[in-house]
């Protein structure tokens, strides 16, 4: 997607040859393998191909691909971090650990494929062994000294490594670019040179002062980061065999840690670029600063012309020039609706805490103990015959000596494990933000009233709720809050007034602040609007139709940001654009039902509360 | 082993540290939340805490960490079944128990010693993180990530003081009096509100802007990260100074008097910024003790309490789920209308 960035919005480049990305590749690989857990890993953005395994067999041949640990796309918790093999202590008769991944990518490389798809738990435990494994955590627990290749393989802007995991990468090599002629292994492997010291490279304070200044520029003001590019840009100009850090080494520590190019100033108007190069300077203290610096610098021309493209960089944020930005930087935003939505408080028939209902055979979760008595008491018809073959098996191997010491008093096997199974009821809770007003017919609300009647008498034996808003006049008011109730439900929708103005803003927002609360209560909110899209009523009450168009569109952008699912119905005579730019807003479903009846609303509505126990 | 990073090294984050060393000064606060940005130190800083405080004695081969002179029961270490022989007593460092957010119940709160019962067929406790952590501090990670059901089972032994294990056939309870430590990032996810009044203090931390300071936090991870022993011996002195203080605190924490007319002014403050419940008061004067006895004041005294009132109510405010401004403006406006109102009936009176 950094291409089509690139294709939409940024200045094409102009002067200069662009940094050869593959060249960067394979020297971020050496970094990488010098500078090893220091820098935290490797975060490489490409897609399965021959790229990608040119790259990684380049790695691999650098550090020693023997001691790579390779994670498993949806590993659990208790697999990273090992624990007790039960099966193996009951055949032992002592206590078997197995050891972790975690434990066993011990002085090696943990590699993550398709980490896009990592859970935060898994991505926050992976980063806490990085911590721990560093030198200022105090801890004894030194084993888990890895470093990290996480293969990021997103198809677009809503799929990204978890931050947890992002930040603590110190290396961006993105591949997506690269095509395949471009791709030259060096034919002998670097591994042999002796590792340079990055210990004697000196940075100067202004140059870190720079790094600093560009790296929070660029969107990445985590001193972990710095901590990184300040490891990087060392060791660059240590494989260069210089004794201090240059401004250049400090160019392409960017490149290399943060991913960010610099594209040069597209040609402007004289006047113009006047005008915005006074801008730019008055914007940024440190530029003046650094151009002093460059007449200490052995090689005026190439620096002054680094330090204006740095000084461009350091202007991009505001104008949108720079490539490739990492994508945590702008997470939040750009989280899509449906990605998640209907999946957080789905129900949980493997849940963790709840109602005891059942015991069964295996794991309800990977890292579930067995239940003790259920299985004693599975173990216990077979004790006799078993004790009986265990004399006989005994016998057999008087003289081996895998024999176990003593017969234990209860023998338990693998197929007597029972676990508890707990279920943890997570209802849906639709909430209907109804049109009240004059704009919309009557009709339409006496079939809203009846959808909801109907969908309570469906959804009472998903245990699902149903509350209901309507707005009119210069306000919203909760009509029905969340409840199950079949018959709460009729007597408050009975004298139902409609009529009015239709303030739509003031309708979204006590819809939005009901999902909110409703979801925290862990059911998992829908939120139903029927509109035709006209609000004339801002948030005070006040009829300013601006306004309350602002209003709708900042609430609308919430409402996606919190990921709400949302189903939009458009209840005018003819399908309305305001109806579909909102829905587009809120990141809702749009439902045109032009004669809308009862039985097709709660049909569409039921749809999706069925969709989120999926 | 390498020594953790110096407290006193770590460069800016006042609030903090400030709210880590009242936490350590006194217990009852009930544990102290940092949420903020990635990268910050917030590790560092509760690593760095506990290599800095004053050791604790227990027996060797303790697992509860009982102190000699008042054993629990549970432990077989300090209180031998027949009369035994009590082992020698021992100083060891504050514990500092990692929670990592793979942990189970069973590996919290303590569980059947399955190998025993397994193999031996006895039924003997086998001592979970909370024993670990008592009378020290108990630090949680990414703490809205972990599972719900865990964090509601650490909230309630860090208020009681106790550990209550009743499963697979066992009763047991043991001391776990620990200072609960939780970080995280808001942006994975929130604390359920019931959660986040039951810390104590909650400190907002945000990556360091000024360019003076984010030098000199490389450099000294530079130069800690090339020599730790030297670096730590460096700093030394004024880990002492931080220790000597804290221990000073502690003991004059009882004397401190809190005046009358400081504590209407706290009530007035909860109560203007629609505090429900007498626990944002109650730790509001907790913590404005353990500040004045952090400075070697024998008196609280308003400035403590205004210093102190974001880090303590900012986190216990009902809040706006559509407001995105932060709740710390509210408290110090609040703050300021109070000082403004009293000012004022000074002025009239």
């Amino acid at each position: 997607m950094d291409d089509l960035g690139s294709l939409r919005g940024l200045p094409p480049r102009l002067t200069g040859a662009p940094p050869d990305t593959w060249q960067d590749a394979l020297l971020a690989a050496r970094i990488f393998a010098h500078c090893g857990p220091k820098i935290g890993g490797l975060w490489l953005k490409a897609r399965a191909g021959g790229v990608r395994d040119a790259f990684l067999d380049h790695l691999g041949a650098l550090t020693g691909r023997e001691s790579w640990i390779r994670v498993p796309p949806s590993v659990s918790l208790c697999a990273l971090t090992g624990g007790i093999d039960l099966p193996a202590t009951t055949l032992a008769g002592r206590l078997v650990y197995r050891p972790g991944l975690l434990e066993k990518a011990c002085g090696g490389v943990l590699l993550i494929p398709m980490a896009e798809r990592l859970e935060a738990p898994v991505a926050a435990l992976i980063g806490a062994a990085i911590d721990t494994a560093d030198p200022g955590s105090g801890s004894d627990d030194q084993r888990a000294r890895f470093s990290l290749i996480a293969i990021d393989e997103c198809a677009g802007p809503d799929e990204h490594p978890p931050a947890a995991l992002a930040d603590r990468l110190g290396l961006i090599v993105d591949l997506n670019a690269v095509s395949w002629h471009q791709v030259k292994v060096p034919s002998e492997p670097v591994s042999a040179d002796r590792p340079p010291l990055i210990g004697n490279v000196l940075v100067d304070d202004r140059d870190l002062e720079l790094l600093s200044v560009l790296a929070q520029a660029a969107g990445a003001p985590s001193l972990r980061m710095l901590r990184h590019l300040h490891v990087i840009c060392r060791m660059i100009a240590a494989l260069n065999g210089r004794d201090s850090v240059s401004q250049p080494d400090i160019l392409t520590a960017l490149r290399l840690g943060l991913g960010v190019e610099f594209c040069p100033q597209p040609e402007r108007l004289p006047e113009q670029a006047a005008s915005e190069q006074q801008e730019e300077h008055a914007a940024l203290p440190d530029c003046p600063e650094s151009q002093e610096a460059d007449g200490t610098a052995e090689d005026p021309l190439q620096v002054s012309q680094a330090l204006s493209q740095l000084c461009d960089l350091d202007a991009a944020p505001t104008e949108g020039t720079i490539a490739g930005l990492p994508e945590f930087v702008a997470s939040q935003a750009q989280a899509s609706p449906r990605a998640a939505a209907g999946k957080s408080g789905a129900a949980r028939k493997d849940a963790r805490r709840g109602r005891p209902v059942s015991t069964s055979r295996s794991a309800p979760y990977p890292d579930a103990r067995p239940h003790l008595i259920a299985t004693l008491r599975a173990a216990a018809p077979w004790q006799a015959i078993r004790s009986r073959n265990r004399q006989l098996l005994a016998e057999r191997l008087s003289n081996s000596p895998r024999r176990p010491v003593r017969a234990p008093r209860i023998l338990v096997t693998k197929e007597d494990y029972r676990f508890q199974r707990l279920r943890h009821e997570t209802p849906s809770t639709a909430i209907f933000l109804v049109d009240a007003s004059g704009s919309t017919a009557l009709e339409r609300l006496g079939e809203t009233k009846g959808a909801i009647e109907q969908l309570l008498a469906r959804c009472y034996v998903r245990r699902d709720e149903v509350a209901m808003i309507s707005f009119r006049g210069t306000g919203a008011e909760t009509v029905l809050s969340p409840t199950r109730s079949l018959v709460q439900a009729k007597r408050r929708l009975a004298g139902l007034p409609g009529g009015g103005a239709t303030p739509l803003v003031a309708g979204l927002q006590r819809g939005l602040e009901m999902a909110v609360g409703v979801r925290r209560q862990g059911s998992t909110p829908i939120l139903v609007l029927l509109t035709d899209g006209r609000g004339n009523i801002a948030l005070d009450g006040t009829p300013d139709r601006h306004r309350a168009a602002d209003e709708l569109n900042g609430l609308a952008t919430k409402c996606r940001a919190l990921q709400i699912r949302c189903l939009c119905i458009d209840i005018a005579r003819r399908p309305r654009e305001a109806v579909a730019t909102l829905a587009e807003t809120m990141g809702a479903q749009l439902h045109v039902l032009r004669h809308a009846d009862a039985r097709q609303m709660s049909d569409v509505v039921n749809l999706s509360l069925q969709e989120t126990r999926a | 082993m390498p020594r953790p990073f110096p407290f006193s090294a770590i460069v800016a984050q006042e609030d903090m540290k400030k709210a880590l060393l009242m936490a350590a000064v006194e217990p009852l606060l009930g544990g102290v939340l940092i949420f903020g940005d990635r990268g910050t130190g917030k590790s560092t800083a509760v690593r760095a805490l506990a290599e800095l405080l004053p050791g604790i004695d227990t027996r060797n081969g303790c697992r509860f960490n009982c102190a000699p002179d008042a054993p629990q029961d549970v432990c077989p270490v300090c209180s031998p079944p027949n009369g035994g022989k009590l082992p020698k007593t021992k100083k060891i460092r504050t514990p500092m128990i990692d929670l990592p957010l793979g942990a189970t119940e069973d590996r919290i709160c303590g569980a059947l010693d399955l190998e025993k019962a397994l193999v031996a067929g006895e039924k003997d406790f086998e001592p979970g993180l909370l024993a670990g952590a008592n009378r020290g501090f108990l630090y949680i990670d990414e703490v809205n990530l972990l599972e719900d059901h865990l964090v509601d089972l650490l909230l309630d032994a860090a208020a009681s003081g106790v550990n209550v294990v009743e499963r697979e056939g066992l009763s047991i309870r043991h001391e776990a009096r620990f200072t609960l430590v939780g970080s995280g990032n808001p942006e994975e996810g929130d604390l359920r509100p019931q959660l986040l009044d039951r810390f104590g203090l909650g400190v907002d931390v945000r990556t360091i802007e000024d360019l003076g300071q984010r030098i000199e936090v490389i450099r000294r991870r530079d130069a800690y990260e090339a020599d730790p022993e030297s670096f730590c011996e460096r700093w030394s002195r004024k880990d002492a100074a931080i220790r000597n203080r804290v221990v000073k605190a502690r003991g004059m924490l009882r004397q401190i008097s809190t005046p009358d007319d400081v504590l209407a002014r706290m009530s007035q403050l909860c109560m203007s910024l629609g505090i429900d419940g007498m626990r944002g008061e109650l730790t509001l004067m907790r913590a404005c003790r353990a500040a004045a006895a952090l400075s070697g004041r024998n008196e609280v005294t308003w400035e403590d309490a205004s210093d102190i009132s974001p880090m303590v109510l900012c986190h216990r405010m009902r809040r706006d789920p559509l407001d995105d401004a932060g709740s710390a403006p509210r408290v110090e406006r609040a703050v300021a209308a109070l000082e403004g109102g009293i000012l004022s009936e000074v002025g009239y009176g």
